[in-house]
């Protein structure tokens, strides 16, 4: 085996604990704390100075209720990331593949994918910013033995 | 004489590939093949869709599309027969997802900086809280 070899093969093996690593601590962060106004997790300036809701709003709050493995309110807090999310992601990766070895790049796949977020911004702030079906339904529940079997 | 792309290494002008690294090099400048025949992604220039993907969704809508535009860009032209003007969208879609993820931070601690800031204030505002 060639010494590049080698080397690609540890870098390749870095990268997966490390991703594993990533994954298991945000997992374990996202399910120690909740996301609540006044959490650490970075906020979203553009909801926060224009009140709109843009494509990623929701996003930590979805991550987080994935999880605690609630895949139901993932989905409502930001239904493109959780239900879209994986598509593009797969549709890159194979596009990645088709083109190292000697596919036409497809740019119409790029502006398509703008044309989505576009869409699905104004979707998100209509009628208004907190009615829309897409916007994140407000705050993350916290489950608490206080609030279990409460009236909500 | 020519540079790679890739690592930077000097070649000669007519030189196939990159004599340190082994990157098939192309001039930039040189036009699109005669005759036609399917342009092939080979030797395209990255166009950090990824990077601009992650950049819109976790912090910065606008710039985040500024990125992905710039990331489209880059293929198109790349299939219109335009290499230098897929190679600066390139660049441009780089650079944008980096102006767009160093806003996000810097706005983000910040913020943060001014709650505590607030948080302090607010403490010692308290009647009794002060000495």
């Amino acid at each position: 085996m060639p010494a590049s070899a080698v080397t690609n093969r540890v870098g390749f093996i870095a990268v997966c604990v490390a991703a594993l690593a990533v994954v298991l601590g945000g997992v374990l962060v996202l399910r120690t704390f909740t996301p609540t106004d006044s959490s650490f997790y970075p906020k979203c300036m553009m909801y926060r100075w224009t009140g709109l809701h843009c494509p990623g709003c929701g996003s930590t709050r979805a991550m987080a209720a994935l999880a605690r493995g609630q895949l139901v309110e993932a989905i409502r807090f930001n239904p493109l990331l959780i239900l879209g999310g994986p598509v593009m992601l797969t549709l890159i990766l194979v596009q990645r593949g088709r083109e190292r070895r000697g596919a036409k790049a497809k740019p119409g796949l790029i502006w398509c994918l703008l044309a989505i977020l576009v869409l699905y911004s104004v979707a998100r702030n209509l009628p208004s910013p907190t009615r829309s079906i897409l916007a994140p339904p407000g705050a993350m529940p916290v489950r608490s033995p206080a609030t279990d079997g409460g009236a909500s | 004489m020519m540079f790679c792309r890739k690592c930077g290494a000097e070649n000669a002008n007519n030189a196939p590939t990159c004599i340190s690294c082994g990157e098939p090099l192309r001039n930039p400048f040189e036009p699109t093949i005669a005759g036609g025949g399917p342009i092939t992604a080979e030797g395209k220039p990255p166009n950090y869709l990824v990077q601009a993907i992650l950049v819109t969704f976790c912090c910065c809508l606008p710039l985040g599309i500024v990125s992905i535009v710039y990331a489209a860009q880059v293929d198109s032209k790349w299939n219109a027969g335009d290499r230098m003007g897929a190679m600066l969208a390139s660049k441009n879609a780089s650079k944008w997802s980096w102006i767009a993820f160093g806003l996000g931070v810097v706005v983000n601690l910040l913020v943060i900086a001014l709650q505590v800031v607030a948080g302090v204030a607010a403490t010692n505002a308290q009647p009794g809280a002060g000495f």
